[in-house]
């Protein structure tokens, strides 16, 4: 069996958290979701996500500030997706120059099948710390030098 | 100010466009249930209202060429009559008036409903610093004063601001973590004011509290 995804939505609108959370959660991922960047990063740091999809404008903490902190040291191994306005094409930039790994715009484009579909694309990118945590027992196994 | 604009324009679009193509999406992959028609559509239907709404004040603010006499008493007698009055009974917060004589001209020349929008804006967050205190009191004076300045303070009792908060008070998006709101408000306000040859600012009151004042050319 496929395992689940699990996705984290934050956006200060309830109407967008509602609509997204409702249309992940019925094509079977794990969603939660935060209203502003504070509550958003908390989550991030003590919840296990593979891919977040953030607003830039918020109250409290902005998206970009929030994916700078997540971002900052490893700590935060989820996939990036920020949601953009007219007129944030300099954030965009600021976004992806941090890691930020998709962008949507949500008054111009936004298509729900495209964004399932990204979101689905690095969603099952296995992080590469946790490559190295399998790979690690294996290697032991069959790769400790012999001391010959 | 265009930024701020497009930004609100965008939200209720957003939810109409993410709320139709989920559906659409349901639909095609045989998730849609016959129940949540309703809420779609109420969903899709609030925000044209909100949409609605927000054309209607750029209509407003779009008259700001048309500039009038206002008299600052009257404007804040009636929008404290028409919106506040009640709202603030309701949650026991004690509103007072302390209008300077009207024999003095309290005149200043501007668009009346962007001067109405700036006091909207500062009793509203005076109400959100008072909710659920006791003994809440906010205070609206007019004044006028040598050469030829006229405006108006709204203060309370709250807490007032703490000082790191100061700086970026009149940013957009700086709302204090402890307040509701878009965090849109006091950078509008702000705007206006400066639009108007004005000025907005903050200082604490001496008794606990904020106090913002708004002067104005006397018109």
């Amino acid at each position: 069996m496929e395992r689940q995804y699990s996705l984290l939505i934050v956006d200060d609108d309830q109407e967008i958290r509602d609509t997204y959370r409702d249309y992940f959660a019925k094509r079977d991922f794990i969603v939660e979701t935060a209203a502003d960047g504070v509550s958003g990063l908390e989550k991030l740091l003590h919840g296990e996500f593979d891919a977040a999809i953030v607003d830039l404008r918020m109250p409290k903490m902005d998206g970009l500030e929030m994916i700078r902190q997540a971002l900052a040291d490893d700590m935060v191994n989820a996939s990036m997706i920020v949601l953009t306005g007219y007129g944030d094409k300099t954030e965009v930039v600021k976004a992806l120059n941090m890691g930020v790994e998709a962008w949507f715009d949500k008054a111009d484009d936004l298509d729900m099948s495209k964004l399932f579909k990204r979101v689905c694309e690095l969603a099952e990118v296995i992080p590469l710390d946790e490559v190295r945590r399998w790979l690690t027992p294996i290697s032991k196994k069959y790769f400790t030098p012999t001391g010959k | 100010m265009a930024t701020t604009v497009a930004h609100e324009v965008s939200q209720p679009v957003h939810i109409i466009r993410a709320t139709s193509s989920a559906a659409l999406e349901d639909i095609k992959d045989n998730l849609f249930k016959s129940d949540e028609i309703k809420p779609i559509f109420e969903r899709i239907h609030c925000q044209t209202t909100r949409l609605n709404q927000l054309i209607q004040n750029l209509r407003q603010l779009a008259r700001s060429n048309k500039h009038e006499a206002v008299n600052i008493n009257q404007l804040i007698e009636n929008t404290i009559g028409s919106v506040f009055e009640q709202q603030f009974k309701h949650h026991n917060i004690h509103l007072i008036q302390q209008l300077e004589s009207t024999q003095s001209r309290l005149i200043t020349y501007a668009n009346p409903f962007q001067l109405q929008a700036v006091l909207s804006i500062l009793l509203d967050n005076a109400f959100h610093a008072l909710e659920g205190r006791k003994n809440a009191c906010v205070w609206v004076k007019t004044f006028s004063y040598s050469p030829k300045k006229v405006g108006f303070k709204i203060e309370d009792n709250g807490a007032g601001l703490a000082p790191e908060y100061r700086e970026l008070m009149f940013k957009p998006f700086s709302t204090k973590t402890t307040e509701p709101g878009t965090g849109l408000g006091l950078y509008l306000a702000y705007k206006i004011i400066e639009e108007l040859k004005g000025e907005l600012y903050y200082e604490d009151r001496q008794e606990g509290g904020a106090r913002f004042i708004v002067t104005l050319p006397e018109g």
